[in-house]
């Protein structure tokens, strides 16, 4: 596991929180699941099936809005 | 710009002019390294890709919205659609990592999520191409 390379993406991924802030968009979950990517990575433990699956469905839910076409 | 100067501007930016500006964070915000089969692909890693990518999505859907609403950039359109035409490609390769982590496939694995990283800086490189400016990388 790639613990350094998880701290850097939490680091990386704080640098977009502002402009989604800015935008109004609601970053609780985002925040949450970078908690939970950075304890499976300090604890050397795997994350979760049920995590992973909710990260999953997340990401295809806004992929998928955005590959909507433009109105 | 390094990264503390970038913390230190990004919270200043209002929605209308920060259209540009959320192109470059997605652009900046995001590395991911190229996988061997050396240095597989793991649930914690996919998980890491699909977190990584859906920040950057949630951006860009907060950029369609600016677009919509008519506070963001004159090209905006034109952008949010040659992003799609790169974003669009992503479900499928997404569907193949994930059966690939889920089998311990590793080796299959790592090619999808390095075809996934070269669409990602094909997404980079057409930002670049629309005059974004991307600062260092």
């Amino acid at each position: 596991m790639d613990t350094a390379a998880i701290f850097q993406l939490i680091e990386q991924g704080l640098t977009l929180l502002p402009l989604l802030i800015e935008a109004g968009v609601s970053i609780d979950q985002k925040i949450e699941q970078m908690i939970t990517l950075a304890q499976a990575g300090s604890s050397g433990v795997p994350i979760s099936d049920v995590d992973l699956a909710k990260i999953r469905a997340d990401f295809d839910n806004d992929l998928s809005t955005f590959n909507q076409p433009i109105a | 710009m390094n990264r503390l100067a970038r913390l230190l501007i990004l919270p200043t930016l209002a929605l209308s002019l920060a259209s540009c500006a959320q192109l470059q964070a997605i652009e900046t915000g995001i590395s991911l390294a190229t996988k061997s089969i050396t240095n597989p692909v793991t649930k914690t890693e996919e998980a890491q890709v699909e977190l990584a990518l859906d920040t950057a999505i949630t951006a860009l859907n907060a950029y369609k919205s600016a677009c919509v609403a008519g506070t963001a950039d004159k090209n905006c359109r034109a952008n949010i659609a040659q992003i799609q035409a790169y974003t669009r490609n992503v479900p499928a390769l997404m569907v193949q990592l994930r059966n690939f982590v889920d089998t311990n496939d590793q080796v299959n694995a790592s090619v999808v999520y390095n075809q996934l990283t070269a669409l990602y800086n094909n997404v980079k490189a057409f930002a670049s191409t629309a005059g974004v400016n991307l600062g260092a990388i």
